[in-house]
């Protein structure tokens, strides 16, 4: 009994739809009859914009800034140091490994030094200095790595796992801040 | 940025000038507001290089903001220095204007300076070395040591103008560190907090980024001579302070001045850039002269473009609502100096003056005039969007409420105890309107953009089609010329309506 009803019910739904719904094609750029005239006074100085746009335009696209291309001349005009852009954009072909990290002992004599300038500076400004300086061998350690990763989009930590360590002994992805 | 169909078109723009990737990454900067590189690199899925790449484009064309923050850190750790990036949408729009501001420099100044410009908008921004370099490059044919001395000091000599006219300015400082906030916002609520933090947050970025007002312009003569560090030059970098942009100060009293990094900074060489500001305050102008000269006559657009002439130096901002007071004689003389002003008398110019709204004083011998240029803009907006329509009473108020509701009305009920009536009285609710406003005009660009790449499109597929045929017939020749009018057509279409997107926007 309730399938009879059920059953007529979509038959008759199915027959309404033909009637109620009819497909039209969605046309994105339909043809535009009519064009309007270029005022003739305007026409000249337009001309002359249309045209530095267009050089622009090509411009950009073969040169360094469109990336995905080839072109390598604007290249020479852009300053890549961390004095014009910002700091952790500069090592480019630097990848942090999730290998240990190779025990640089130049590096540890520099950060010495520098640990021994800071202790005559104020208490204050220890900490932000001691971060900045931190990031700043980073940097330095990672240029002497000369191991290339693909990378992890996530990742982000050097793993300084030089312990064993019994929670995360599993864990082969780059730390994302995660402290339990 | 508040408008969807904005947002849209800057993402458009970026796309066709540099790239998918660089668009992606500034689209998420865009959408999600201001972001670490690893929130970027979270969001878009793309490779932390391409990211860098990205960034490092956006912000070598002055899309993009940089800054850096304290962060507190996860529980036990102390607080970290974040770096965040804020997209620059404005910026992104000056990009499809940039023939407009190359041609008022080009008409004011000639082609060479015009060619300086021109590298700094192809290149973002530039060093005056870079661009003697970019110069040489440019015109080989000057690589005799002679004739290469003096036009090295014709560039020279075209850069300090354009500094002077303040078409170009120094760059924002790459990475200001922006202290946290006093303790005193902690009593506000949490969230006003946050969403005031946020605002606040950009708003002292780009506070603590520009240049002081006293060097913006200034183009500093070391700059030219010992600034490649061969170790030559004798100016200690501490004995010169106008060579550092405020950021950079900042950052070097947090840091050790005297540690090895930081003596690389004498080789460091001042970055400059194209000033917007100043090429929209040009754009104004000729936009208000244009107004005035149709809506009154012709001598009043003289005297007014005399006045903006006369009084360049002294405007601070672009949005002025009125302009310097000048004495009589002063706009005169300006007025005199161009062709079509020369044959005007005193008189024409006060009788002009007072057409433009001002009052004549009372007492005639210090005369100063301003005009209300606030005005003037409002005038010319309301033109743009205005059209006066009859309608029926009973349709009237059906779309006086619908408009309401749309929420471009005010409605206010007003009760009238006599007559048992209730009157009604309706505002524009101008702010909401300008938005709307301006959010079509967005997409409508959007839109010619758009069509403009099928037309481009649909047009090169013809071309590849005829290549084949050895001759042009009549009917190929017609239809290459109908597709040629059809984009001067969309192309100068585009220009006016950039022209309408500034004087909502901008002006």
């Amino acid at each position: 009994m309730a399938f009879r009803g059920r059953g007529r019910g979509r038959g008759g739904f199915g027959q309404g739809s033909v009637r109620f719904a009819k497909e039209e094609k969605y046309e994105i750029f339909p043809e535009i009859k009519e064009y309007p005239d270029v005022n003739l006074k305007q026409a000249e100085e337009f001309r002359k914009l249309i045209l530095m746009e267009s050089a622009l335009k090509k411009f950009w696209a073969s040169s360094a800034y469109h990336l995905g291309s080839s072109g390598l001349d604007s290249e020479k005009y852009m300053k890549l140091t961390d004095e014009y852009v910002p700091a952790e954009l500069v090592a480019k072909n630097v990848k942090r490994s999730h290998k240990k990290v190779r025990w640089d002992p130049q590096s540890d004599l520099q950060r010495l030094d520098l640990f021994e300038k800071l202790d005559q500076g104020s208490q204050g400004q220890d900490d932000e200095k001691e971060k900045k300086e931190d990031e700043d061998d980073e940097d330095n350690e990672n240029i002497e790595d000369e191991e290339d990763e693909s990378g992890d989009d996530y990742d982000q930590n050097i793993d300084f796992d030089d312990d064993e360590d019994d929670f995360n002994m599993h864990d082969d992805h780059g730390d994302d801040e995660g402290i339990y | 940025m508040a408008s969807p169909h904005g947002i849209e078109l800057a993402v458009h723009l970026i796309s066709s000038y540099f790239g998918e990737t660089v668009c992606k990454v500034c689209e998420c900067l865009l959408r999600k507001g201001t972001l670490s590189q690893a929130q970027v690199i979270r969001f878009t899925a793309l490779t932390k290089q391409n990211v860098t790449n990205a960034l490092l484009v956006l912000i070598q064309h002055n899309c993009v903001q940089a800054f850096t923050i304290q962060q507190a850190g996860a529980f036990g750790e102390p607080p970290k220095i974040v770096t965040q990036y804020m997209a620059l949408p404005d910026n992104i729009f000056h990009h499809m204007r940039f023939p407009k501001f190359l041609s008022i420099v080009s008409d004011e100044f000639g082609q060479d300076c015009a060619g300086i410009f021109e590298g700094l908008l192809q290149h973002g921004r530039l060093s005056l070395n870079q661009i003697m370099d970019r110069y040489k490059d440019k015109h080989q044919a000057l690589e005799t040591g002679g004739e290469n001395s003096s036009a090295t000091n014709v560039l020279r000599e075209n850069f300090n103008k354009l500094a002077q006219a303040r078409y170009i300015e120094r760059c924002p400082a790459h990475e200001p560190f922006l202290e946290p906030p006093e303790e005193g916002a902690k009593k506000r609520t949490a969230k006003s907090k946050i969403a005031d933090a946020t605002q606040t947050l950009e708003a002292r970025a780009l506070a603590a980024a520009a240049p002081m007002e006293s060097i913006r312009f200034l183009v500093d003569e070391d700059t030219i001579n010992g600034s490649h560090g061969d170790g030559d030059d004798d100016v200690d970098i501490n004995k010169s302070p106008t060579k550092e942009i405020v950021g950079e100060k900042r950052k070097q009293d947090c840091l050790e001045p005297k540690t090895e990094s930081w003596a690389t900074n004498k080789n460091k060489e001042i970055l400059w850039r194209v000033n917007f500001e100043e090429c929209l305050r040009r754009q104004r102008h000729k936009s208000c002269v244009s107004h005035v000269t149709e809506r009154v006559d012709s001598v009043a657009g003289i005297v007014l473009h005399a006045i903006f002439e006369a009084s360049r130096k002294n405007e601070t901002k672009v949005k002025m609502e009125k302009t310097v007071p000048l004495l009589l004689e002063t706009i005169y003389e300006e007025a005199m100096k161009s062709e079509e002003g020369r044959s005007l008398t005193l008189e024409r110019v006060r009788a002009a003056l007072v057409q433009l709204g001002c009052e004549l004083p009372a007492i005639g011998i210090d005369e100063t005039y301003s005009i209300d240029l606030k005005k003037i803009i409002d005038q010319a907006q309301a033109q743009e969007i205005s059209s006066t329509t009859f309608v029926e009473k009973k349709d009237a108020l059906k779309i006086l409420f619908q408009l309401w509701k749309d929420d471009f009305l005010n409605l206010e009920r007003v009760g009238n105890e006599a007559q048992k009536t209730e009157i009604m009285l309706w505002k524009l609710n101008k702010r909401s309107v300008w938005q709307q406003v301006l959010d079509d005009m967005y997409h409508a660009a959007l839109n010619l953009k758009l069509r403009l790449l099928h037309e481009l499109d649909q047009a090169q597929d013809m071309l590849r089609v005829l290549k084949g045929k050895s001759t042009e017939d009549e009917a190929t020749k017609e239809r290459k010329r109908k597709v040629h009018d059809k984009w001067k057509v969309l192309e100068s279409s585009f220009l006016i309506l950039d022209d309408a997107i500034m004087l909502f926007h901008d002006f």
